[in-house]
Parts: structure tokens; sequence; C-alpha cells
């Protein structure tokens, strides 16, 4: 899969706290990540650590939490794929940057690069089909939210976030293959 | 997957074809909610086009695979593996940033890039490290904060810390710094890079503290050291880099204002992660853990709780292949463990006051003086002296003594681990470690000696103190705390005598040098006397003396002032003064907390100890609350698996089942046996009483083939503990119960009866007194269910005796009494004293703390009888009204019990001429289908089957 043939939107431009809450999160995960090589990067800990210093800070409001766990859980999706897109480009000599990685690091970047773009692909196309479904999903993975959760932030019943789940993890893993 | 099949999607109405189109996503969902036979034929009907009929049957097929699209924690490991974001905002090299000129890249931070940069000063270039930020500042405020700092950080000038040569902010808004450009390898690869050994690696970790010290003078803190941030060049020399560069350039551009500065997690003190204010004791703590990281080659603050000495593999390099070959476990255990750990202190006070202080105890343990990490610290000081001037077994006192810090943790816990271990048990674990602990030290300590002349552990301390006895320089003061170190060494090693010498021998001491009844050692040695009194049962006299000293504890802060509590608590449950113990637990909590911090190990051992006494002084709901919270805790702190977690398992599960929550109860059983069964065959009596809890649990879920197998095997192990053992008798006993709630009566008594003997015979112990009591109530209610009446008054009349020794100590046999009372008069026809004692009986118990529904729910069947009996049968009928709604409401499970009940009220809605209702009650308890074997003669013919 090349990058080009997915192209998923990107962050809501015109929306300034979209904007914000990707910038962060950005922030932090680079921070995390530049911070030990070898420790793993634990999103929905990101998002939750984001959750509680947004709450102590003027600049960003949220009419409520679960708009902010919408926001954030999406902007880390763009996130993964915006780094797994820009990790893809380098290996093209793309960009001005030169990035050494040692040998085995840099086929296991590559490879989970294109592993997180058929990820944004196979949601891209979950969204098509079923709008709520994906964001069922993008709640679970990326914000880590339980179903009780979902159905909190989506205002929809618990057994329709069941239902929704159902149908993505069937579609999904039709999509990816496994 | 727990799809919500019921609701069919209205698409299909089973007539004809909708007249749009149904999506993929419709016919999925119709499709699995039909059997599998049956999806064909529907997809067929609703769906012609074939290719919409793959993707269907597509999604139905993965619907059914019980694999996930993505693993747990895949995202995470896929976003790792792909690495930082790269800079997409960056200017391109060859840019200008402010005067600069950008060479290179070479550096990633999460919120900066860090480049090569030059710039021409008179003439000459200049190559400095320029920082620049990814973000704006956001605020003037924030603008005006950035130049204040950055001002402060241009002044701090030191040989060891890379300077700030410039600060501002480029065209488009973004700030960046200049930095003197240092290139050089971190401290720790340098280290292992140049095989330095330990005094080398010290020498150069002092250089860092002072440097710290140096900028802590001129108020700026670090924030962020880490290794990557203390580089030695190739000469040698360190040098520091990004000091107050957190502050300054704060991930969030908030950072000064709400106290949530950048940090790095590895490294951060506890009031960074917690937000509480960052001061210099926040490097202090950074420095431990780059010590621990220079010494030991790990990051020492990993909450496993290890001293740092015990990560440096015994045998050189066979366990890490990055050994460090060159500092060994010795070198660094006592005194660098000690330093290292009073800097890794939760509490910021109590760390080293500042950097150059912790550089000052590195250079005492570099000339063999005595360091201020080791507490306390007179005592500590004056022997090390007087240990430098004596040879022989002094020096191997020496070593002891070194340890002594460490060990007075191990006391202590084991201390806590004992008060609640059985009788039997506790002497030989708590020996065994101390011992094998000692006995550790000892071979390194005189491994220069032949065995058989290295001095036994009691002859140490006899040694020990002679020497401390003798020594006509030693302060009082330090004498008897040295008194009381010993001691505890003595008791610990099972020595009750001589630590009781030793220990009145330091009261005495401390009360000629005046001492305050508030000062550690006056408590310590007061703690120690009490625990003394205690394990040599004499809880009245500890409880006498912690009493005493309780006026002394106000406002005392240490882990004296902890244990005293706790020892109170202890013996106040003791005394069955199950609210003042319950009070001085907290207590003790409470300052468990405050003097070693929330995630302590010694908090979590405090807070079990305070919810296993709970569930002792049968507070399940407390109990529940408190173990709950500890096991959280557990496996938050990757505490190990062990026995202690165990125990605490099979006791949180007890405080659910008690406390009517019966959801997780069976799961933390069976996670509590298998972590006992894993522990190993010593604790084989405490699989039993796991068996036990879970068998009660089930019984009480009319889970009888479940139970059996439990109780089976506990039976099996008790057997091999002792035929006449109390262990073989409380399974008996819950055997026993086993049969009574099948209406088994005959063999209910047996086996009760049998449980009376094998704990009547352990009495004396005093271990099983409660149990004791439990049989006989329990064995005349099966008596009396046998027409034995005779047999049932002796017992009962034994019961109200023993009672009558105790009274008020034990609410729920008193109530059972009279319950067991009530029904033997009803037995003999006597039904207005029998209406009186069940009244007694329900009215004791409404008054526990726990409700106890099944003496509850016997106690109110026997008054619905007596009623009936009395003819009062409307007071009958809605008596066995509220037992069965009691019964539903608190264990709706219990099928066989609301069965029993029902049949109940059947016969009182028949006696009060209401023959309909008795049908319905009837038609009710049939429905619930229970084996019929098992009820009773007289609901089986109520019931009719």
């Amino acid at each position: 899969m090349s990058s080009s043939s997915t192209q998923p939107s990107p962050p809501e431009g015109t929306n300034a706290l979209f904007a914000q809450v990707y910038d962060r999160l950005k922030a932090m995960a680079g921070k995390r990540l530049a911070g030990n090589a070898r420790e793993t990067l634990d999103t929905t800990a990101l998002v939750h650590e984001l959750y509680l210093r947004v709450g102590s800070s003027a600049e960003l409001r949220f009419a409520h939490p679960n708009q902010f766990y919408a926001y954030a859980a999406r902007a880390m999706r763009h996130l993964l794929a915006d780094r797994a897109r820009d990790r893809m480009r380098l290996r093209a000599g793309g960009d001005w940057i030169q990035v050494t990685l040692t040998g085995s690091d840099s086929r296991l970047a590559l490879d989970s690069a294109e592993q997180a773009l058929q990820l944004e692909d196979a949601l891209q196309r979950l969204a098509n089909s079923d709008a709520r479904a994906a964001q069922v999903v993008e709640l679970t993975w990326f914000a880590g939210l339980s179903q009780e959760q979902v159905s909190e932030t989506l205002g929809v019943a618990r057994s329709t976030v069941a239902r929704d789940w159902r149908f993505a993890r069937a579609f999904l893993k039709d999509q990816l293959g496994r | 997957m727990g799809g919500d099949t019921t609701t069919r999607p209205s698409a299909f109405p089973e007539s004809d074809m909708p007249s749009n189109i149904p999506t993929i996503r419709e016919l999925f969902e119709a499709a699995i909610a039909l059997d599998a036979p049956a999806r064909p034929g529907f997809l067929e009907k609703h769906c012609p086009d074939p290719e919409r009929r793959a993707q269907v049957e597509a999604l139905i097929a993965a619907d059914e695979d019980a694999s996930e699209p993505l693993q747990v924690g895949e995202i995470d490991r896929i976003a790792s593996a792909i690495g930082p974001t790269l800079p997409r905002s960056s200017l391109p090299a060859g840019s200008r940033v402010g005067p600069f000129e950008l060479l290179e890249v070479i550096g990633e931070g999460g919120s900066s890039t860090v480049f090569r940069a030059v710039r021409e000063v008179e003439g000459v270039t200049q190559q400095v490290a320029l920082k620049l930020m990814r973000c704006s500042l956001y605020s003037p405020e924030a603008q005006r904060a950035f130049r204040r700092e950055q001002h402060a950080l241009i002044q701090l000038k030191h040989p060891n810390i890379a300077r700030m040569i410039e600060g501002g902010v480029n065209e488009s808004g973004l700030p960046y710094i200049a930095l003197e450009l240092v290139v050089g390898n971190t401290i720790t690869d340098y280290v292992r890079t140049h095989q330095l050994g330990l005094r080398q690696r010290l020498h150069l970790f002092c250089v860092v503290c002072l440097a710290v010290d140096a900028a802590h003078r001129a108020l700026i803190v670090h924030r962020d050291l880490k290794p990557s941030n203390v580089l030695v060049t190739e000469d040698g020399e360190v040098k520091l880099l990004d000091f107050g560069i957190a502050k300054l350039l704060a991930e969030d551009g908030e950072g000064t204002y709400t106290q949530m500065p950048a940090f790095t997690p590895a490294y951060a003190a506890p009031e960074q992660h917690s937000g509480g204010p960052t001061t210099t004791a926040t490097d202090v703590y950074a420095l431990g853990v780059l010590l621990g990281e220079i010494v030991t080659g790990e990051r020492v603050n990993d909450g496993s709780g290890r001293t740092p000495s015990s990560r440096i593999g015994a045998s050189s390099g066979s366990e890490r292949p990055v050994a460090l070959q060159h500092v060994t476990r010795k070198q660094v255990r006592g005194d660098l463990d000690a330093i290292i750990l009073k800097a890794l202190q939760a509490d910021p006070l109590q760390r080293y006051a500042s950097a150059g202080h912790l550089a000052d105890d590195i250079e005492r343990l570099l000339c063999s003086q005595p360091v201020r990490a080791q507490p306390p610290s007179r005592w500590y000081r004056a022997h090390k002296f007087m240990l430098r001037h004596k040879g022989g077994v002094a020096t191997t006192v020496a070593f002891l003594l070194a340890i002594l810090a460490a060990l007075g943790l191990a006391l202590w816990q084991a201390r806590i681990a004992r008060d609640q271990a059985d009788l039997a048990q506790r002497a030989s674990t708590r020996a065994n470690t101390t011992l094998a602990f000692i006995v550790s030290v000892l071979q390194t300590a005189s491994a220069d000696l032949p065995k058989d002349q290295r001095p036994t552990p009691e002859a140490l301390v006899t040694e020990a103190a002679k020497n401390a006895r003798d020594d006509p320089e030693l302060d009082p003061l330090v004498r008897a705390q040295l008194f009381t170190t010993l001691a505890e060494i003595a008791r610990s090693n099972g020595e009750s005598r001589q630590a009781e010498l030793l220990i009145d021998e330091a009261i005495v001491q401390l009360h000629e040098h005046g001492s305050s009844p508030s000062s550690p050692e006056w408590i310590a040695a007061l703690v120690s006397k009490g625990n003394l009194l205690h394990d040599t049962d004499r809880t009245g006299e500890a409880d006498q003396l912690m009493l005493g000293l309780l006026p002394a504890l106000e406002g005392v802060d240490t882990e004296g002032a902890v244990s005293a509590l706790m020892l109170y608590s202890a013996t106040r449950a003791y005394a069955d003064d199950a609210d003042r113990a319950v009070e001085f637990g907290t207590r003790a909590l409470h300052k468990a907390q405050q003097v070693f911090g929330v995630d302590s190990l010694n908090s979590v051992y405090t807070a079990m100890f305070v919810g296993l006494l709970a569930n002792k002084l049968k507070r399940f709901a407390d109990g529940e609350v408190i173990l709950s919270d500890v096991v959280a805790r557990w496996h938050r702190l990757g505490l190990p698996r062990n026995e202690v977690l165990a125990r605490c398992l099979l006791q949180l599960a007890k405080a659910r089942h008690k406390s009517g929550k019966p959801a997780d109860v069976e799961a933390l059983y069976q996670e509590g046996i298998a972590l006992m069964r894993s522990v190993g065959d010593e604790s084989f009596y405490k699989i039993s009483m796991g068996l036990r809890g879970l068998a009660d649990f089930q019984i009480d879920m009319e889970k009888f083939a479940e139970a059996k197998v439990a109780l089976d095997e506990a039976q099996e192990i008790s057997g091999k503990v002792g035929e006449q053992s109390s262990e073989v008798a409380l399974t008996q006993l819950l055997l026993a119960r086993w049969h009574e709630e099948r209406n088994e009566w005959v063999d209910a008594e047996r086996d009760y009866r049998s449980a009376h003997a094998a704990l009547a015979k352990n009495a004396d112990q005093g271990a099983t007194e409660a149990e004791f009591r439990r049989a006989r109530l329990d064995w005349s209610h099966a008596l009396i269910e046998l027409g034995r009446l005779d047999e049932a008054a002796t017992l009962l009349a034994q019961a109200k005796t023993a009672i009558g020794e105790n009274p008020g100590s034990n609410d729920l046999d008193t109530a059972d009494f009279h319950c067991i009372s009530g029904e033997l008069d009803m037995a003999n026809n006597r039904f207005e004293p029998a209406v009186a004692h069940l009244d007694r009986g329900l009215d004791l118990l409404a008054n526990l703390d726990a409700a106890v529904l099944s003496s509850e729910i016997s106690c109110r069947i026997s008054r619905v009888n007596a009623l009936i009996a009395l003819r009062r049968s409307h007071d009958a009928r809605s008596e066995a009204e509220k037992a069965f709604i009691r019964q539903q409401e608190t264990n709706a499970q219990a099928k066989l019990k609301l069965a029993g009940l029902l049949a109940l009220r059947a016969r009182c809605e028949r006696a009060d001429a209401d023959p309909q209702a008795a049908a319905t009650s009837i038609a009710q308890a049939r429905k619930l289908a229970v084996p019929v074997e098992l009820l009773s003669t007289a609901d089986r013919a109520t019931l009719e089957l």
C-alpha cells in the first residue's frame, strides 16, 4: 500500500480546539518517545494526561468532558496516521531531514508505519460505511474508553454501542484480513 | 461478543422486500440474529447482488471468528515503533534564527529541535547548540516569563554547566535558546565505556552534585535531570545541559503557572507526578536516580522497592549482558544503598537538604567516614568511630550494625505480618527470614574466619551489648538506642529473654538520661517492649504500655509512632474493643501515609493490617473498601505476587461475601487459592482456609456440588495436618452446614458433633474459641431439628454459661443463643416464651455491624412457626413475607431457601384462610424448580412435590 492512496481527512483546520488538542498530544507523544526510545508509548495514558492538564487550563474549554474525548481520540488517530506518513515519506527521501535509524529499528519503523496506514485506511472505509461505528472504534482504541464511557460520550444507548462495536469488529477484521 | 441480537432491524418485514435497499450493516445484523442454517436463504432473498452478498458473508465469517481485529496495546506498539514525530514545522538547514545560522539537526525533543548553529562574533565563529521550539508562546504573560527566566539563566556561570548564550524569539514567533555546544557522552555511557570503578564513578557524580548545588544557590532548579542531560566530554569534564530549560520552555507554555512543567517521568520526583511544588529537592531526587543508575546500571526508582545493591549481579556478569563488572554488590550495600534511598525519599523533606549535602555524604563515604544517610545518626556515628578502633568480633559487629537500618524495616514488616499470622506459623517464618538475613550478613562479614569460629547471632548480640555497656565514651542515649536495636534482633531470633533484658536496659538508660517520652528513642524502646510483651502472650501489659504512650505520640510523625499506634490497635482488638481497634488502626494508617507516602510499601502493609482487622472484627463493609484499595494498589505498584497478596485476596473475597457483594467473590477466592498453591506447600493450611471461604460462599449461593469439591479438598489438606487438629474441625463445621442447608439433618448433626469434639480438645489454645462457641450453637440447632431436645437443652445451658463469662462481647452468639432457645421452646410447645426469645434474638441481630442473613432467616422461620401455633396467623403471614423479602433482597441465588420460604408463606396463608394466596405462593415456589430431594419434608408436602 502506498501512502498516497490513503488520504485521511486532515486535522480539522477550521476547528481551533481540535488543532490545539492535536498539537498538544503531538508534543506530549514526541516528548515521551524522545525521552526514551525503548519506552512504549501509552496513547490512552497520553489522552488522559492531557485531559487532566486541560482541566486546569483556561485555554482549552470543552462544554463537557465527553467532548474532549471525542476530540482527543480523533486527534490521536490523526497523529498516528500523520506520523506514519512522515515515516513513509522519509523512506522515499522526500524530506530534508536526515534521520539516523539503526537498521532493525528502521525496518520495524517502516513496517509499523505501513501497518498504521492500513489501519487508518480500514477506519476510513468503516467511517464511509458507518460513521458512528467508526467513532466507537476511535474512542475505544485511541482514548481507551470502555463501552459504557463510549455510550456516554456519544449519547447513545449501551446496546447501540455494543451493536456498533460488533459490526465494526467484523468489518475491520475483514478489512485487515485477520 | 455481546451484540444486541434481540432487536431486529425493522428493514426486514417477514413478508416482502423493503422498498429501500438495506445497507450492508442492516443485512449483517439481521443475518447474525438468525441461526446459521437460516442465513443463506435470508441473504439470497434480501441481497440478490452477489458482490454485496459476498461482503456480508465475509463479515459474518469475521464475526464468528473469536479473535480481535487489533490486540490490546498494538496501537501503542505501532506508535512507539514508528518513532518520534518529525519536525514538520522546523526550518530547513541553512536558514537563520536570530543571529545564528542553522547547520544541522543534532537532536529532537518532543517540543523542540536542536540544531548545531554558528554565528560570527567579532570575526570569530562561535558554535552553539540552538534549541528551537515548535510552538509559539501563547500569551504575553508567558513571553514575559520567558524573558525573565532567560535572563536568570544567562547569569548562571559554572564550569560544569553548559552556558546559556542567548535566547529570543525568531521571526515567526517561535522561541529559541542558544547554548554552549557540548560534545560528549551521557554520564551513564561514559562510566560504562570507560569501565570506571566505583570510586571514580562516585567522584564524577560528586562533580555533578556540586554543579547542581551551585545552580541551586543561584535559585535555579533544573527540573529535568537525567543521563541525557549530564554529559562527560572526552577530556572527562562534566557538563550539565538544559539547566532551567524545562521551566523556561515548558512544552505547554503553562508550566510556570500550573506547576505542571515538562519532565521525564522516569526521573521525576513524586511531587512532579502529583503536581506538587518543584524545588531543589526535586533535583536531589533526580540525582538519586542518576546515582543509582551510575552505580547499578539500572533505574532504581522503578517501584520494585529493591535496594540498589540487590540489582548488582552476585557473581559478576552472569545475569546481565551489560553487567557492571567494575562495581560489586558488596561495595554498594550499606552506606551507598542508604545514600541513594535517602535521596529518593518520597517526602522532599526527608531527602538531602541540598545537592551539596548529597555530595558531602559521597565524599564521606569515599574516606570511610560515617554517612548522614544512616539513621539514627548519633549512635551510628559513635559506633562507626568505636568500631574503627576495635578488632575481632567488633569487625563483624560493624557489618551487623551497617545493615540495621535496612533490618529495621524488615523487622517492622515482619511484625505486621506476624500480627495477622497464625500462632504456629508466626515464630518459624519470622525467625527464618531474619535469621537467614543475619546469617547472610555474617557470611559476608566474617568470610575470613574459619566456619567454626564464626559467631552465632546470639553471641553477636551479646558481644555487641557488652561493647555498648563497657564503652565509657558512649553517650547514654546512643547506648539506649543500641540496646533497643539489639533487643529487636534478639526478638526476631526468638530470644525473648535476652530481648527483654536488653530492652529493659534501654528503658533504664533512657530514663536516667531524662529522655522525653515523645522522643523517637523512647517511642522505639516502648514499641519494642510492647511487641515483646505481645509476643510472649502478655497482650494486656502491652496494651497498658501503649495506652500510656499515646499522649506522647501526638504530633509525632515517625515510623515508631506508626508502629505504636498499630500495636495499640492490635492489643485493643485482642481485648475485643472493636471501636478503639479500628480507630487506632485508621490513625496508624493515616500516619503511615503521612510518614512514608501513600504508595509506600509500609502504607500498603498498614492498610492491609487495618483491612484484616476490620474483617476480624466482622466489619466487612469497611474491610471490603480498604482491602479493595490495597489489592488495587498492590497491582498498580507492581508488588510481588506472594503469599501476602494471596492472603489479602482471600480476605477481600470474604469481605465481599459477607458484606453482600457477591459479584467477584468466587473469582477472588480462586485467584487467592491459586496464588497460595503457587507459593509452596508450607502454606497448605492457608489453602484449606481459602477453600473453606470459597465453600462457605458457594453454600450460600446453593452451589452445593462446587462447595463439596472445595470442602473435600480442604478436608484432605486438613487431614495432613492431623486428625484431631482444629483445621479438621473447621472443615467439618462447614460440611455440617453443607448438610444442614440441604436439610440433611442426620448428617449435619453427626458432623457438628465431631467438629464440636475436636474443637473442645483444642479449646485451651484459644485460637478457635469463637468456632467452638458456634459449633455448640449449631449442633444444638441440629439436635432440635432431630427432636433430641434434652441434649440440645444441655448444650444451650453450656452456651449460656460461656456467653455469660464474656457478656456482650459476641453479639451474634448471644442473638443465635436466643433464636435457638426459641426453637427449643417451640419444640417443647412453649410458644409464648419462644416468641419472647425469638424477638430478643431478632433485636440483637438487627443491631449487629454486619447483617448475618442465615441467622436472621432461621430466626424468622421459627417465629413464623410459633405464631402459627399461637393462631396468630395474620402476624405469621406478615413475618413469613418479611423473611421471604429479606432473603430475596439479600441473596436471590439461594433458590432452595426461597422455595422453602414460599412454602412457609403458603402455610401461613392457608392458616389465614386465604387459599388463593397460598396457591399463588405454591406456584411461585414450584417455578423455582429446585431439586425436590433437598426440600424439607414439610415443604415438600406443602408444595405437593
